[in-house]
């Protein structure tokens, strides 16, 4: 009896199909050939849809997952789509570091943080969270002056600029004016922060420009 | 009733089996071991020393192959070069580099063909025309990227320390 050509199964199992349909039962082998219609009439055929998306889906996986190993994604129009992903995650880092929001913070900086302060003062995860928490660092604006983000690797992007803070003790903020190195990653599916180095510039910067 | 089942299962089981050979191929990328972890820094060490060696030496092809044609190289003077122009401020700056003290390089892999790099450096410089020596005591934050089996230097910014720096271990 000549097998079916099943879609997805020669992709996964090259050569293979035979021995994959030899494990099935002698009886579909033995019946006469109208046997199998008919038994699809009566109970298999609402059962069609979902075997079909079943094949379909095992045909399309593994080009899925070749997509994603790509280390150059099609930067043209992907490119543009992660930068706004990516911008979208800093705004949420601003946000909870001026709301000195633990749960947020705990959700986008990275467990590996690396936060490297114009100071020298260098913070990991938890304790950037305790100070920014406990309101012993108070973070009440950030103006960038210049934002930008560049993918570096799979799941990888620097960001770099230039950014006007007002930090310090409660009703007491300094303003500085940083120069700055960031690194971003993606860690199951969510960008996150991953580590920090900034640098106060010599000379004032201008009224800030946008926000 | 008996015969639909006997058909069915078995071709549940088939679109089961198709997936299965998927899911291991994705999970390919699993942690490396620590022997894989610690030949990756050592060749990201041996390529820093040569981006050192080659910037005291003052050596354009070797700087060259050691720069990512994508450099960022922020200093902590607030300068920002790229590629071009941090050859030509190395090559034909006011100073010449005369050591790379390091008193932190710490190596973090990232990523695929991505490893962080930080730390604390002391930079001792010369002027060339008085002979005038400096040094600068930074924090760094950098960043190398494997680029056709080759690491190379993608991003750097530096930050002055204020306090002096610590007395030499």
């Amino acid at each position: 009896m000549a097998l079916p050509r099943v879609a997805g199964l020669q992709e996964c199992f090259p050569g293979r199909a035979d021995q994959i349909i030899r494990v099935l039962p002698g009886s579909i082998r033995a019946h006469p050939p109208d046997l199998i219609p008919r038994l699809m009439k009566f109970s298999l055929r609402p059962l069609l849809p979902l075997l079909a998306s079943g094949f379909a889906f095992s045909a399309i996986a593994p080009l899925a997952t070749a997509a994603e190993k790509s280390p150059a994604p099609a930067f043209a129009n992907e490119g543009e789509r992660l930068r706004a992903a990516l911008a979208a995650a800093d705004d949420e880092r601003l946000a909870a570091t001026k709301a000195g929001d633990q749960a947020r913070l705990e959700a986008i900086l990275s467990n590996d943080l690396h936060y490297a302060h114009s100071s020298g003062k260098v913070d990991s995860k938890a304790s950037l969270i305790k100070a920014l928490t406990a309101r012993t660092s108070v973070y009440e604006s950030f103006h960038y002056q210049e934002r930008k983000f560049t993918l570096i690797g799979a799941g990888l992007a620097t960001m770099t600029g230039r950014v006007l803070v007002k930090v310090g003790p409660a009703g007491k903020p300094n303003e500085l004016d940083l120069s700055i190195l960031a690194i971003w990653r993606e860690e199951n599916g969510k960008w996150r922060f991953l580590a920090w180095q900034s640098c106060k510039m010599p000379v004032p910067a201008a009224a800030p420009t946008k926000n | 009733m008996k015969s639909p089942l006997r058909i069915f299962l078995p071709l549940c089981l088939l679109t089961l089996a198709s997936l299965a050979p998927c899911v291991p191929a994705a999970e390919k990328n699993s942690a490396p071991t620590a022997r894989d972890q610690a030949r990756l820094i050592a060749a990201v060490t041996a390529a820093d020393d040569e981006r050192c060696a080659a910037t005291k030496a003052g050596d354009r092809a070797r700087l060259a192959a050691s720069y990512s044609d994508d450099l960022y190289y922020a200093h902590s003077s607030g300068k920002i070069d790229n590629k071009a122009s941090q050859l030509d401020g190395v090559l034909n700056g006011s100073n010449v580099y005369e050591n790379f003290d390091y008193k932190d390089r710490t190596f973090i892999p990232a990523g695929p063909g991505i490893v962080l790099m930080k730390g604390r450096v002391l930079v001792h410089m010369k002027n060339k025309t008085n002979g005038q020596k400096t040094m600068n005591d930074i924090n760094y934050l950098s960043v190398w990227r494997e680029e056709n089996g080759k690491w190379r230097f993608l991003a750097w910014q530096a930050c002055k320390n204020a306090s002096p720096a610590a007395p030499t271990k």
